[in-house]
């Protein structure tokens, strides 16, 4: 018995060597390992090279996915909870736990974020474009009854008020009642159940209230545009990356949502019989850009097709996926047309507020600087 | 390189242990430099530099020491030999501390440019300075000879197992088995269980309560239930990170043949103050009373003095883990309380009364209030927030960083805390645990040992399923 009790311990400790020994071997002789090239003297002195050949060994480990796995299947199964980034709630909803978070030095960073928007719809202003700002607001605040044992905080609970009160200094029209249309009809399912984004019906809303608030600033002859339903996707929401289950998910069912896309498409136009040909109306420059974040880069929620169709008018879509409100817009500032003739009448930059206490990255060149161009049309 | 990494378990020790046996035990000691001079090279090779500065001048000086012919000179190398490991230690540890400390005493807390610089604190610079200082005050004493080999007192300060974070190993309690020790594959076997019991205890435990005490240190104003259960899952956190470290430590000595002293004897059992000192970082508390308090005088400069020694021994100590006054406080909450213990005649071995537990967890649990807490501000915001001056429920704004997984490993790791050492009798994995006293290691019988294997392959499913979580005393 008292060897026999040491040699479990032995085996498996030997079978990891080897185990680990395979694993770095390959890593070593077969994987791509792009910080090999940036590696410099400093950076082996440093342990910034040491340190990036850990973090790519740790992704190699060719048991990590079933390792993820098999904890989440622990987790969820038996303690009902993903890994931190998404809290489960009830009825299989999901959130971001991002819409919960309030630090000390959040006041401080809605402040800066609010000094940005103002500094932009300024500079926007001063070139003649008109802007509609859309906040987005927080999933957790319109469907708090699925939260289960969780609650949004009150610092949470008082932020959509707290950034329209703010929303009224930037000199920006905004639509002030869009979270309470969204509270008055939930029951469309604004937004998706698996993912943080709102969905085709959420988008709808938005887009319905941003045309009628931005009506003024539009051109006067409306443009005609076809809206055609793609097939039904089965989606599973980003929210669901945080429980990935691999194979467990036979035993254990994660949320999922069915989008039907919405495309728009110019509408043909009978131009008359002056015209030599029939076709779409094209209105150049485009008169309306989208500025914003996935809630309006990514086709699946639709909200750039229903702006065409809410607006009558072509919108071009400029956001980004993945870098916050703030980036495409700083993108955009840097990539205006220089042409005056070239500019559009209205931007629309949509904002999730959850992203509006959280630090940016500073800006490396001022905003006004970018801005190279005649301040009239 | 962490204990609770990819790299070091499916790199690192492999490689060690496969080379560490295939040469000659003469060039062991050779193999364990090499070796720990690249896991510590690891995180820095700049700093590595300096750890092979210190043990070659200690190393120097304890030669000096031995071979001065009278009691000045080797007082004098002495002195020299500590002065010089402190400036190495105030430096990098303590410098920017004093010199933000007297901007905010004597320039209304406006920074000097000049005199603050932009200083790293070295991973275990606190360990191996005390190591070191160690070293220099043995060979003084007579208690240790010198190494005879440079190599094996440069393998006694590299070994990796206690290189970052201890426990703090003394030469003398070591320096035979660099001639002669026993390996086996049975100590080998033992080794590798003590090794994977702290993995699983680390892992699972402490990584998984660790989220309640930053949520409740980083919220402001905590409330009163938020301020014990942040307070309590630190507790457990601490215990099952820092007693997994030495559980890991002596278990991967042992897979070499080296038998470390035991860090910890279940100290939430304790019912003193006393007590908890005997079974909390036991290699650190002994350091200081055989290096700080009795050199101080001890108890033998009256009953004044005692108290005295005691209080300054402790906030040393305090000081030691940190360079912020919070350690300071700390530090002479415990030595206050010694004191007094030790006025009202409160003995470490003679039993105490049951209410005696609750006292004594209340005041280690309000210490670790201010070992916790990365400011003053905060620390007396969460006392604030114990004795229900700022509400009492649990805020929406906390709760929902509380996982249930979280709280079902805190009620786990507080009742693991307090029966360990039935458990440990019941299954038989006392048997490896004090390997410096013990001559003989294990046997373990087989369910104990399944229970820990078991756990260690959970631990390192959760490990590669987690992000990278370094110990708490890495940057001591």
């Amino acid at each position: 018995m008292g060897n026999a009790s040491a040699i479990l311990p032995t085996a498996c400790l030997f079978g990891m060597f080897a185990y680990g020994l395979f694993t770095t071997g390959h890593y070593i002789l077969v994987t791509e390992k792009p910080w090999v090239e940036r590696a410099t003297l400093a950076s082996v002195i440093h342990g910034q090279t040491t340190h990036a050949f850990e973090t790519g060994l740790e992704q190699d480990v060719s048991i990590r996915s079933f390792a993820i796995q098999t904890w989440n299947a622990l987790s969820y199964g038996i303690f009902g909870q993903a890994r931190t980034g998404t809290l489960v709630g009830t009825n299989q909803w999901l959130f971001s736990d991002e819409e919960f978070v309030w630090t000390r030095e959040s006041m401080r960073n809605l402040d800066a974020n609010f000094d940005r928007i103002e500094e932009t719809v300024a500079a926007l202003h001063r070139k003649g474009i008109k802007v509609t700002l859309v906040f987005v607001p927080a999933k957790a605040d319109i469907y708090a009854e699925y939260l289960g044992g969780y609650q949004l905080p009150k610092t949470q609970q008082n932020l959509y008020a707290d950034v329209l009160s703010r929303a009224q200094s930037t000199g920006a029209d905004f639509i002030p009642d869009l979270q309470a249309a969204f509270v008055a009809q939930k029951a469309s399912a604004l937004f998706l159940r698996s993912d943080t984004h709102w969905s085709v019906a959420g988008a709808q809303l938005a887009a319905k209230l941003v045309c009628d608030l931005s009506r003024p600033a539009l051109p006067i002859e409306p443009v005609a545009f076809d809206r055609t339903e793609q097939a039904p996707v089965v989606h599973k929401g980003d929210l669901t990356n945080f429980i990935a289950l691999g194979p467990y998910e036979q035993w254990l069912k994660l949320p999922s949502d069915t989008i039907v896309p919405l495309i728009s498409t110019p509408a043909v136009v009978d131009l008359g019989e002056d015209a030599l040909f029939g076709g779409p109306a094209v209105v150049s420059p485009v008169p309306v850009a989208l500025v914003g974040t996935s809630y309006s880069a990514n086709p699946l929620w639709s909200f750039e097709a229903h702006l065409r169709l809410a607006c009558q008018q072509d919108v071009l879509n400029l956001a980004a996926d993945g870098e916050g409100p703030f980036e495409p817009m700083r993108n955009y500032l840097s990539n205006l047309p220089t042409e005056s003739k070239a500019i559009p009448q209205l931007v629309i930059w949509e904002l999730p507020v959850r992203y509006l206490d959280d630090e940016q990255q500073p800006e490396s060149v001022a905003l006004e600087s970018r801005l190279e161009l005649p301040t009239t049309h | 390189m962490v204990f609770s990494s990819v790299v070091f378990l499916f790199l690192f020790m492999p490689i060690f242990y496969g080379l560490y046996y295939l040469v000659p035990f003469k060039f062991r000691s050779w193999v364990i430099v090499l070796l720990s001079y690249g896991f510590y090279g690891w995180w820095r090779l700049d700093f590595l530099g300096l750890l092979i500065l210190v043990t070659f001048s200690n190393y120097y000086f304890g030669n000096r020491i031995r071979s001065s012919v009278d009691a000045r000179g080797r007082k004098f190398w002495l002195v020299l030999a500590i002065v010089l490991d402190l400036c190495v230690l105030g430096y990098f540890k303590y410098w920017n501390f004093f010199i933000d400390s007297l901007a905010d005493v004597i320039n209304g807390g406006q920074p000097f440019p000049m005199l603050w610089s932009q200083v790293i604190l070295p991973i275990g610079i606190s360990f191996y300075i005390f190591q070191a200082i160690s070293y220099v005050m043995d060979v003084y004493r007579g208690d240790a000879l010198t190494a005879k080999r440079l190599i094996d007192f440069a393998a006694f300060k590299a070994m990796f197992p206690q290189l970052v974070a201890g426990p703090v190993i003394r030469y003398k309690d070591i320096e035979e088995q660099f001639t002669k020790r026993e390996m086996s594959w049975s100590l080998f076997g033992y080794g590798a269980l003590r090794f994977m019991s702290g993995l699983a205890k680390k892992v699972i435990i402490a990584d998984s309560v660790a989220p309640i005490a930053d949520a409740v240190f980083a919220a402001p104003n905590p409330t009163m239930a938020e301020a014990w259960l942040g307070t309590v899952a630190y507790a457990i956190q601490l215990y099952f990170d820092f007693s997994a470290y030495s559980s890991m430590a002596i278990g991967l000595a042992l897979m070499m043949g080296f038998r470390f002293v035991e860090n910890f004897r279940f100290p939430y059992i304790s019912r003193s103050i006393t007590e908890f000192w005997r079974r909390w970082h036991i290699s650190l508390s002994s350091w200081l009373r055989d290096y700080l308090y009795i050199p101080l005088g001890g108890n033998r400069k009256g009953l004044g003095r005692t108290y005295f020694n005691l209080m300054l021994t402790m906030v040393l100590g305090g000081f030691w883990h940190g360079a912020n006054w919070t350690f300071l406080l700390w530090g002479l909450l415990h030595g206050s309380v010694l004191a007094l213990e030790r006025a009202v005649g409160v003995s470490a071995v003679a039993p105490r009364p049951s209410w005696a537990w609750p006292l004594t967890i209340i005041i280690v649990l309000a210490g670790w209030v201010l070992f916790r807490a990365p400011e003053m501000s905060v620390a007396l915001d969460v006392y604030a927030g114990m004795i229900g001056l700022q509400g009492l429920g649990i805020r929406a704004a906390v709760a929902w960083k509380i996982s249930h997984m979280a709280v079902f490993f805190l009620v786990v790791g507080t009742a693991l805390a307090l029966v360990e050492h039935r458990l440990n009798s019941i299954f038989g994995i006392e048997a490896i645990s004090e390997p410096l006293v013990k001559k003989q290691i294990g046997p373990v019988p087989l369910v104990g040992t399944l229970t820990i294997v078991l756990f260690g392959a959970l631990a390192i499913i959760k490990l590669l399923a987690d992000n990278d979580s370094p110990f708490l005393y890495f940057q001591f």
